[in-house]
């Protein structure tokens, strides 16, 4: 339990570290700042060093670095195609800054910040605008064309596009709602059954123990999966945008 | 076997025949092995993918009813309405969210409008993510 007591919400508040104010803006640096800046160090310090002296034959780290680099390009490969390639720095640096955000957030005192719908859902939002804005510049006016579902009568129209606007609008929603509440219910279980550990003593709390260590396995996976998402769904939007099908 | 040296050599070319008949079966059987040992991959990775299916499809149904109502509930608030819109953009919601997963079920990825996916390329789930 860390500083909060029993509470097993306390993990996600938010602290103060350096307190700034600019005008009616507070844009203090927070817990939640340091470790998505903690997080960008780690990534870039991860790949910087383990291809420093990069090999024909990898060594350990090189071959994690090259893992997880072939990792997202053969899921835009096979999503997207080759004109994702241009896209591939973006997708990377996303797939990467949620994995580690992930993570860390599983090392014990450390501070999930992927588990805060402000920041989940404003990476999702700047995909969803991002990838509009790739349909635009890409196809024009022959964008909206993706509202109008094909082989609908005409009749159908004003029910069919209302439902399809609905449908595009909604996924930012549930692109930034997903990671948010997968990782913040993850979290908050691992504290609740830490917690029967804890006040069940030594005889009873052997099994909320075991009950954690494999919590904490399914955890890991599940960081790993809500990154692989993410990464997978914006795959899919870019590719709806680029071909529009 | 003649003794001609064009003798030997149609003998040497038979001989060269018959090791590369040896490499192709050799050849052969490490395919054949390493499909084996794709196919036996191939449960873990759809479990893999089936998860990731699975975590994608809940959220999905919500979200639409959420974006749907909000946008009625936001209507109503400009035009004074209330509650017609957000009873129609309840509906359309629901029916959005409905069709979300609908199409992600039938493999229609997700995509706006009923459009199937006719190229493989475009399909994370049916083929094998390497």
């Amino acid at each position: 339990m860390a500083k909060g007591g029993n509470n097993p919400l306390a993990q996600f508040e938010i602290k103060e570290l350096v307190p700034i104010q600019i005008g009616d803006i507070n844009i203090a640096f927070t817990n939640s700042a340091a470790f998505m800046l903690f997080a960008v160090f780690s990534i870039s310090a991860f790949l910087i060093f383990s291809m420093r002296r990069s090999t024909l034959v990898p060594g350990r780290w090189q071959s994690m670095a090259e893992l997880s680099y072939e990792f997202v390009a053969n899921l835009l490969r096979e999503t997207v195609g080759n004109e994702g390639r241009k896209y591939f720095p973006f997708v990377f640096s996303l797939f990467m800054f949620i994995l580690f955000g992930n993570m860390i957030g599983m090392i014990p005192y450390s501070f999930t910040f992927t588990s805060h719908i402000a920041v989940t859902f404003a990476m999702a939002v700047a995909v969803f605008l991002g990838v509009t804005f790739i349909g635009l510049a890409k196809h024009g006016l022959h964008f909206f064309s993706f509202f109008v579902p094909p082989g609908v009568s005409v009749v159908l129209w004003p029910l069919m596009i209302p439902i399809e606007i609905i449908s595009y609008l909604s996924r930012p929603v549930s692109l930034g709602v997903r990671l948010f509440a997968n990782l913040t219910a993850g979290h908050t279980m691992l504290k609740v059954f830490a917690g029967f550990v804890v006040s069940l003593g030594v005889l009873g709390g052997i099994l909320p123990l075991a009950f954690v260590v494999a919590l904490t396995g399914l955890e890991v996976l599940i960081a790993f999966l809500q990154a692989y998402v993410f990464t997978i769904l914006t795959c899919f939007y870019i590719n709806d945008a680029i071909h529009l099908h | 076997m003649t003794l001609t040296s064009n003798g030997l050599i149609v003998v040497h070319e038979n001989k060269n025949l018959d090791q590369l008949g040896l490499l192709g079966d050799k050849l052969n059987k490490v395919q054949e092995e390493a499909e084996r040992k794709l196919e036996k991959a191939a449960p873990e990775q759809s479990i893999r993918s089936g998860l990731g299916f699975a975590m994608k499809i809940g959220v999905e149904l919500i979200s639409a009813l959420i974006v749907g109502t909000g946008i009625g509930l936001l209507l109503d608030h400009w035009l004074g309405t209330t509650p017609w819109f957000m009873l129609l953009f309840f509906v359309l919601g629901s029916v959005a969210g409905i069709m979300n997963v609908y199409r992600s079920v039938n493999g229609f990825g997700n995509t706006i409008g009923f459009h199937p996916i006719t190229d493989s390329k475009d399909n994370g789930y049916k083929k094998p993510l390497k």
